[in-house]
């Protein structure tokens, strides 16, 4: 009888166990599902990201390339002399970032 | 105020709807993430936190405890429905708050007692089961969900690593450095068995349900 009883408490706990582990594996399966979820989130974000970061680094490339090229030509200095009525010359120099800009009164 | 989206989880969620899901997830998370703050200061555990209230939630939706009853959300409480009144979004935030508590509290006494000690598993009655119209195979699965998802984050690691993975008491150790021998780690995973089991045989015994 004693035999017979621990017998069926023994296959209680089985079956309890049975069914924690099965509840403990839904979790941890819904856990690992979360994560997928999270990378594919992850992954959409940077393929909505990445135009946008080459488009923005496009457009700074060109903004540098502008400024060395700018650097790049040469001054011109232009001389203005303008001659008053009473005989005073006013001269005037300006600097222009050009290289064929003449200008002569 | 319930939404219709809250009405289309619980749908998504019964039907195990994996793309609506994954919708209602995100949504979740943008809402979770936005309110963190109000909460907890969110550090690199919001992401836990999250994830294991959502579980949470969404188990309570599996197991049939929060339904949509004529049109409205209610949930399951002393065998009858009672219309809930906060939204879905509200539930899971207090259920995180909740997580957050429990993981400051056990921190401290973390840092007060033996490593090798196994938590108390969580105060059983603060979402408890109880009989109603739903069958002894639903009341029981919702009493082992209830008794799992509120076992102590290091009891549910060790026991999921161990059971569920199959790793081995020395890749565990590996992975969870705090035990500090290969037999504390097998006491700790005897006695969360344990105190899983001792919870889940109390509540059966209460609501006179055989294993």
């Amino acid at each position: 009888m004693n035999t017979q009883n621990h017998h069926n408490d023994e296959e209680r706990i089985d079956a309890l166990d049975h069914l924690i582990f099965r509840e403990l594996g839904r979790q941890q399966q819904m856990r690992q599902q979360m994560q997928q979820w999270d990378n594919r989130q992850r992954q959409r974000l940077r393929s909505r990201l990445l135009p946008v970061v080459s488009n923005v680094a496009s457009v700074a490339a060109l903004f540098v390339m502008g400024l060395v090229l700018q650097a790049m030509l040469p001054t011109t200095k232009v001389t203005t002399e303008v001659k008053t009525p009473i005989g005073l010359a006013i001269t005037d120099s300006t600097s222009v970032e050009t290289d064929s800009l003449h200008i002569q009164e | 105020m319930q939404t219709l989206t809250d009405i289309g989880m619980v749908e998504a969620v019964v039907q195990g709807n994996n793309s609506q899901m994954e919708h209602y997830y995100n949504d979740c998370k943008r809402y979770f993430m936005t309110h963190a703050a109000a909460i907890f200061v969110p550090d690199s555990n919001a992401n836990d936190i999250f994830q294991e209230a959502l579980i949470h939630l969404w188990r309570e939706i599996q197991t049939h405890r929060i339904v949509v009853f004529e049109g409205r959300l209610c949930r399951r409480t002393d065998g009858h429905l009672i219309p809930m009144k906060s939204s879905l979004h509200t539930f899971l935030m207090a259920i995180a708050k909740r997580k957050h508590w429990e993981q400051v509290r056990l921190q401290q006494r973390w840092t007060l007692t033996d490593n090798d000690r196994v938590l108390e598993t969580l105060d059983n009655n603060r979402f408890d089961t109880t009989p109603d119209d739903a069958d002894d195979a639903e009341v029981k699965q919702s009493i082992i969900t209830d008794a799992v998802l509120n076992m102590t984050e290091r009891c549910r690691q060790i026991l999921t690593l161990f059971y569920y993975e199959h790793r081995s008491l020395d890749e565990i150790l590996a992975l969870r450095p705090e035990n500090n021998t290969k037999m504390g780690l097998k006491t700790s995973k005897y006695k969360c068995m344990q105190t899983l089991r001792q919870r889940v045989r109390q509540q059966f015994e209460r609501l006179n349900i055989s294993i």
